[in-house]
């Protein structure tokens, strides 16, 4: 137990360091927000062409074996990393990528519990479909959240 | 860092250790505690999309489309820079769309590296904030905005323009003022999608970032989910009529396939509502 609020303060610590948060004008703080970002780190820190996180997200709860669609435009020569992230720690999300004519095309993914990420690098400017399947969850609906970067 | 005039030494010092021991960590963890994740069908039932659809529309900030467009080679920014301050209009609707413009013209001051106008674009999102009424939430932004062209870091410069863009949004949807928030950014998208039409000079490639279609519709829809008395607004028809024009234009450009014709439209179409936003805020 003790474990996981560590986990869980360091996480929304570090994220909330990482976006410059506790300003009069910061962001809304939601666990699964936090965590996704937490997981953009290695990507964001890159010393070589890191990718840079949007400030915009998306965010909703889901029930086990349901899945949320996100429909974003995405640009031909530029790259993407799509996380998401669960505000219950002991729940199970996976992110992918599918075409306007849905066939998953993103260049690789994984999963780690309650976080996942996507990366796709895009051969046509297009709308694109990021679908958030919530796998396991002991407390639902559980708490989503997706963010992106570029590069 | 981005954020270090905004959190104290302190703070920085946590913060500081606190990535550095993340960015060891990660890779490891995503190395060991991580799975490749192939489980997910190859092809989605697309009869279930609707009912999954999340409502929310991000739009890429111009960066993010510049970005892509700067890849394609070296770009002519200054000559896209509007140098003028506009006045500031006492409609809403109105400061909306041109804060909007006012942000997608700090990405591409950004672009050119013009500290000067850079600075002045950093005053322009007071002044325009003030008239919506989240000038408190932007100031610090603002702040970082003319302090990190000072400095001429313009990485920094560039997210601090999405976090304002970001905290603007954020406010004016606390004061339940979603529609307006909504005009802001279409306005930013509007800034970029005309630059993008100006530079792309019949390259296909170039021509390929105009394949919009699906997010014009979005942003079409959502127009018409407006309040009546906002929709009949002279410059809100317009804004409509234009969207709907630049639709079928728009999916022409899948693969740079847009003919020079239409791409000139699209051009004029949005230049043209550009300069009749920016005309009714002169008209007051």
């Amino acid at each position: 137990m003790f474990t996981r609020l560590l986990s869980r303060s360091v996480a929304l610590l570090t994220a909330a360091c990482f976006l410059g948060l506790g300003t009069p004008c910061s962001a809304i703080v939601h666990d699964g927000r936090s965590y996704a970002i937490e997981a953009a780190i290695p990507e964001l820190d890159r010393k070589e062409n890191p990718f840079t996180l949007r400030h915009t997200w998306w965010h909703g709860e889901l029930d086990p074996g349901k899945s949320r669609v996100i429909r974003h435009q995405l640009f031909k020569g530029n790259e993407y990393w799509f996380w998401a992230g669960c505000s219950e720690p002991s729940a199970r999300i996976g992110i992918h990528i599918y075409d306007a004519e849905g066939k998953r095309v993103e260049a690789e993914s994984w999963k780690r519990d309650h976080v996942a990420g996507a990366r796709i690098v895009p051969s046509r400017t297009a709308a694109y479909l990021i679908r958030v399947t919530l796998h396991h969850s002991e407390d639902p609906p559980a708490e989503w959240a997706v963010v992106y970067g570029f590069r | 860092m981005m954020t270090k005039d905004l959190l104290s030494p302190a703070l920085q010092s946590v913060r500081t250790l606190l990535l550095l021991g993340i960015a060891a960590a990660m890779p490891a963890a995503v190395l060991t505690g991580a799975w490749a994740d192939d489980d997910a069908p190859t092809q989605l039932d697309l009869s279930t999309v609707p009912g999954e659809l999340v409502d929310d529309v991000v739009l890429p900030v111009p960066h993010e489309i510049f970005h892509a467009l700067e890849k394609l080679g070296p770009q002519d920014w200054n000559s896209q820079i509007r140098p003028q301050s506009l006045e500031t209009p006492p409609s809403r609707t109105r400061a909306a769309l041109l804060f909007g413009l006012v942000l997608a013209n700090g990405f591409i001051a950004v672009e050119a590296e013009n500290r000067d106008e850079v600075r002045r674009i950093g005053r322009d999102v007071v002044r325009f904030s003030e008239a919506l009424g989240v000038k408190q939430a932007v100031m610090e932004h603002a702040q970082s905005i003319i302090d990190a062209a000072n400095d001429q870091e313009w990485q920094s410069v560039r997210r601090e323009l999405d976090r304002t863009r970001e905290t603007v949004l954020e406010t004016m949807e606390k004061l339940r003022d979603d529609d307006l928030a909504h005009l802001v950014s279409l306005g930013g998208w509007l800034g970029g999608a005309d630059i993008l039409a100006a530079l792309a000079g019949g390259s296909p490639a170039a021509v390929e970032l105009l394949h919009q279609p699906d997010l014009v519709e979005q942003l079409t829809r959502s127009c018409r989910k407006m309040p009546p008395a906002l929709r009949s607004e002279p410059v809100m028809r317009e804004v409509e009529r234009v969207l709907q024009e630049l639709q079928p234009l728009l999916r022409k450009a899948d693969g740079g396939g847009l003919p020079p014709a239409d791409l000139q439209r699209v051009q004029n179409l949005t230049s043209e509502l550009i300069r009749l936003i920016e005309e009714t805020a002169d008209n007051g």
